[in-house]
């Protein structure tokens, strides 16, 4: 323990002329910022899909697509589950379309 | 017209998470708290500070909290300094340092200026048996 405290300090030099300051990690360069930290407390920590601003509203994909695709990543696309956890179906009832014997959520669509 | 009802939380995130960027006051009371926090580190030559040194007393070149009658602005303010109730040295001390200058202002063993965590928690056992655990970076290499 020694040796490697030995280490980590023999590489570090001290410079007379400038005097020590703080820093703050999440940006240094300007410091604290109100704005920029409460930013970082509340923006949501498991990844959420951010990049698909640019792709589901391009001016080039219809609006209807938009939509459907905006729907299904927001988990808003009316699903035999979801339409059952709202109360609209009875719960034998969730089973895919297609006949696989699975239920119907928004992931099994794809 | 049919009401879309949205969870709180949800209209609460920036625009880019598809919220409406409603203030947390929770939150926001605390990203306040903790520019205080921050001023505590760089403003020390402030009139405030001094306020503070002669209401609450200072020692080791740090504010006590104090006993009683205290103000709820500095316990809440002292709470995110010493981290209270964090396990990882709370979320504002993890995340300022020290640029090393001449090592005048800055506590060898408190202080977070070479690697990701201060030195009192990586050489536990050598902090331990330090006599003075109060030694500045600069002291500690006109020993060397």
């Amino acid at each position: 323990m020694v040796e490697e405290c030995r280490f980590l300090l023999d590489n570090v030099f001290v410079q007379s002329i400038v005097s020590d300051r703080w820093q703050w990690d999440l940006d240094t360069h300007d410091g604290y910022t109100v704005r920029g930290v409460y930013q970082i407390l509340t923006t949501p920590t498991s990844p959420t899909i951010v990049a698909t601003d640019e792709l589901v509203w391009h001016k080039l994909v219809p609006l209807k697509v938009s939509i459907v695709a905006w729907r299904l990543l927001n988990d808003r696309l009316p699903t035999k589950i979801s339409l059952q956890r709202r109360g609209s179906l009875q719960a034998t009832t969730n089973t895919c379309v297609s006949g696989c014997g699975m239920a119907e959520s928004t992931s099994h669509f794809f | 017209m049919k009401i879309s009802w949205i969870v709180w939380s949800s209209v609460c995130l920036q625009k880019e998470f598809g919220g409406l960027r409603v203030r947390q006051l929770r939150e926001f009371n605390l990203v306040l708290l903790g520019k205080w926090r921050w001023r505590l580190l760089v403003d020390r030559g402030g009139f405030w500070y001094r306020v503070l040194v002669v209401r609450y007393g200072e020692e080791a070149g740090r504010l006590e909290v104090g006993g009683r009658s205290i103000s709820s602005w500095w316990r809440e303010v002292a709470k995110i300094r010493d981290g209270v109730g964090e396990d990882d040295g709370g979320w504002f001390a993890g995340r300022v340092s020290k640029v090393l200058g001449d090592g005048a202002n800055t506590l060898f063993w408190f202080d977070k200026w070479v690697g990701d965590v201060p030195l009192c928690r990586r050489f536990a056992r050598l902090f331990d048996l330090t006599t003075n655990k109060f030694s500045m970076v600069a002291d500690m290499y006109m020993l060397c």
